[in-house]
């Protein structure tokens, strides 16, 4: 009865900086795992056990961002676990400031690069945030075929359908074989949050515009809306008749 | 008025409910007559069907008198007596005018609960679960009949019930399962249950003109009532004898050309198989037990034709799709479309080429119906087809 329309998966070079963020990921934390000392003395800090441990468990890390932005490359949440990442080696680095084994030259020449690093991440991650709210289906479609021809339909339909149209786009076109009239509306789907409350309060949306064009079709096929013993009453109901004078 | 109810797994109650009422412009009242226990019944009763609810009133098998009618309902009279088919359709949609009364598009008001489960929904049936509408069925004193226009059936005086009730459903259904077989005459046909639906497949392969026509069952008493009133030429008893092994030897080695299962979801089995089917079928990984489905394709010539009309509620393991495909068969099943067939067959009966009574094995009172139940599941006293007299 219905179906998905999805945008044209888009923008490949926010794509492409992302996996190059997942690819510095890997060069990183394998330098970090495997060469801490060297890693330590390059960035100008004493390589003392403490800071060895320390950038081994930062290499960890930086092999975890790299796994989380290739499994999904054009999702936000793995780019912005590494700008997470980039506030936990600054706060690192000013920390090691702080010690007087430091040396400052090579410690702001880290630094640096770090921020660098961070305008990149902040960028990819909000540019991968913008596009991301593009792709997710913004409108479903839901069609049903009424036995009449096209005429007919189009203008019963302003007769029958009620507000229905006002929910989304309308579009009508003959059946294959001459076999009535396919109705499909489009109708703008609720936000995520959105769509969950109507679920918990049982009016979703799309179920609602789904049933609602199923009775149009009997309103225009059959003349009215076709009733069962338990369909009449809202909500869940013993299929028996309803309570009236006995026979 | 006093109604057959469905209270929970192999808990029927005969409860006073309040009649029923007309709802739609082309309904009918009807005061019921006759009406009997399917084996579709016991699905529900054995607690296999979904979407049933406390109080839902049960039974779709049934005919009476009409007692009031709706104003769109011009062709019938009060008073007029009719046999009601199970499905309930609208007549005007695109499945109706082709003939798919158990498809109708407008019939079932919870067709998105099936949507879900099936991908499309069926029409609307009586007393059969809220996923085929949620209308209250026949095992009662009244029924209202949507549709009842295209629907109702008008039965000549001379006919009695017991001749013309079963074309609500079983005549129809068996008839149905040997007409998507395509028999021809000359054909060898395999029936898998000897239940009254089964009965009424080998009844209509014989009327088609099939030159050998095998029973397959477990029960004697159904076997003999194979062979003796529906035209069995023979009988296989499954617990007895390798189906397969006995159908070849049957058809000199090439199989039958039609097989029809009139099993469905229950079927009974022996051994490794049987313990596989039950064992997934209660933790619900499946729903359904095709074991004679599975024999059925398995013993089918090649290039023939299996017949599905057992009902199947959900999804099975174990489908020997390879000798399906490599064999070149056709599958072929539905919930029956009554209407197509009541007709002609009554034309069948007045014509005095067959009487469908000869299924039945009790009549009970309606406020008996939990006995029956009972007695039908357990196939106790020989028990056959349950006619209920409210
Ligand atoms: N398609 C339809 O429209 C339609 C209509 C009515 C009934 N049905 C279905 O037809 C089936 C039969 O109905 P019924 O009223 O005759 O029921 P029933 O329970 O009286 O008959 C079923 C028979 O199958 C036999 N059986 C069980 N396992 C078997 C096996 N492995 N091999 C051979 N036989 C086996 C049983 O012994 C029994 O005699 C049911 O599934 C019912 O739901 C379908
Ligand atoms: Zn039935
Ligand atoms: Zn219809």
């Amino acid at each position: 009865m219905d179906t998905h329309q999805t945008r044209e998966r888009g923008d490949g070079k926010v794509g492409t900086l992302s996996k190059g963020l997942g690819w510095l990921s890997v060069g990183l934390g394998v330098a970090e795992m495997a060469a801490p000392a060297a890693l330590a003395r390059l960035i100008g800090v004493q390589p003392d056990r403490r800071t060895r441990t320390t950038l081994r468990l930062f290499g960890a890390r930086e092999i975890a961002h790299a796994i989380g932005i290739f499994a999904k490359p054009r999702q936000p949440m793995p780019v912005w676990s590494r700008v997470l990442g980039d506030a936990i080696d600054l706060s690192f680095l000013a920390w090691a400031m702080k010690s007087k084994r430091t040396n400052t030259e090579r410690m702001v020449g880290a630094v640096v690069a770090v921020l660098g690093v961070t305008v990149l991440d902040v960028f990819a991650g909000t540019s991968l945030q913008r596009t991301g709210r593009v792709q997710r289906p913004h409108t479903k479609k839901m069609s049903v075929t009424i036995n009449r021809p096209l005429q007919e339909v189009s203008q019963r339909w302003r007769e029958v359908a009620g507000d229905l149209s006002s929910k989304g786009q309308v579009t009508f076109r003959t059946a294959p074989g001459g076999r009535g009239t396919e109705v499909s509306l489009e109708i703008p789907t609720p936000g995520r949050l959105k769509m969950a409350a109507g679920r918990l309060l049982h009016n979703d949306a799309e179920q609602m515009a789904d049933g609602d064009l199923r009775k149009v079709k009997q309103l225009i096929e059959v003349g009215e809306i076709v009733h069962s013993d338990s369909s009449i009453h809202r909500g869940m109901h013993a299929a028996q008749p309803s309570a009236r004078k006995e026979r | 008025m006093l109604a057959n109810c469905w209270h929970g797994k192999k808990d029927v109650r005969v409860d006073r409910v309040p009649d029923p009422a007309i709802l739609n412009s082309r309904d009918a009242i009807v005061k019921i007559t006759s009406t009997t226990i399917c084996g579709s019944d016991l699905h529900l009763y054995n607690g296999f069907i979904p979407t049933m609810e406390k109080g839902d009133v049960i039974g779709h098998e049934f005919m009476g008198e009409i007692v009031e009618l709706g104003k769109n309902v011009t062709n019938l009279a009060i008073g007029d007596r009719v046999v009601i088919p199970f499905n309930i359709f609208c007549g005007v949609c695109n499945n109706c005018q082709a003939g798919l009364s158990a498809a109708c598009e407008n019939s079932n008001p919870n067709a998105y609960i099936q949507e879900k489960m099936m991908g499309h929904a069926t029409s609307g049936f009586y007393g059969y679960s809220h996923m085929t509408g949620g209308f209250a069925g026949g095992q009662a004193e009244y029924a209202r009949v949507p549709f009842a226009d295209v629907a109702a059936l008008k039965v000549p005086d001379h006919l009695t019930d017991e001749q013309v009730l079963f074309l609500s459903d079983i005549f129809p259904t068996g008839y149905f399962g040997a007409d998507l077989a395509e028999i021809k005459p000359g054909h060898v046909v395999a029936v898998w249950g000897a239940g009254p639906v089964g009965q009424f497949s080998i009844a209509s392969a014989r009327m088609m003109g099939a030159e050998r026509i095998i029973a397959i069952d477990r029960f004697p008493y159904r076997l003999r009532m194979a062979a003796e009133r529906a035209g069995a030429t023979d009988i296989i008893n499954y617990e007895e004898v390798n189906v397969l092994e006995a159908l070849k030897e049957l058809t000199g080695g090439r199989g039958p050309d039609a097989c029809i299962d009139a099993v469905g979801m229950e079927a009974h089995g022996h051994g490794a198989q049987f313990a596989y089917d039950r064992a997934k079928q209660m933790a619900r990984i499946e729903l359904d037990r095709p074991i004679a489905l599975r024999e059925a394709i398995m013993s089918c010539k090649n290039g023939g034709v299996v017949s599905v009309i057992g009902v199947y509620g959900g999804f099975i393991d174990k489908f020997p799709m390879g000798a399906l495909m490599n064999r070149g068969l056709t599958l072929r099943s539905g919930q029956c479309h009554v209407k197509r067939y009541m007709q002609p067959l009554l034309e069948r009966i007045e014509r005095g080429d067959i009487d469908p009574s000869f299924v039945i094995s009790h009549t009970m009172n309606l406020s008996d119906a939990p006995k029956g139940y009972d007695m039908f599941v357990h196939k106790a006293d020989e028990s056959m087809k349950i006619v209920l007299h409210p």
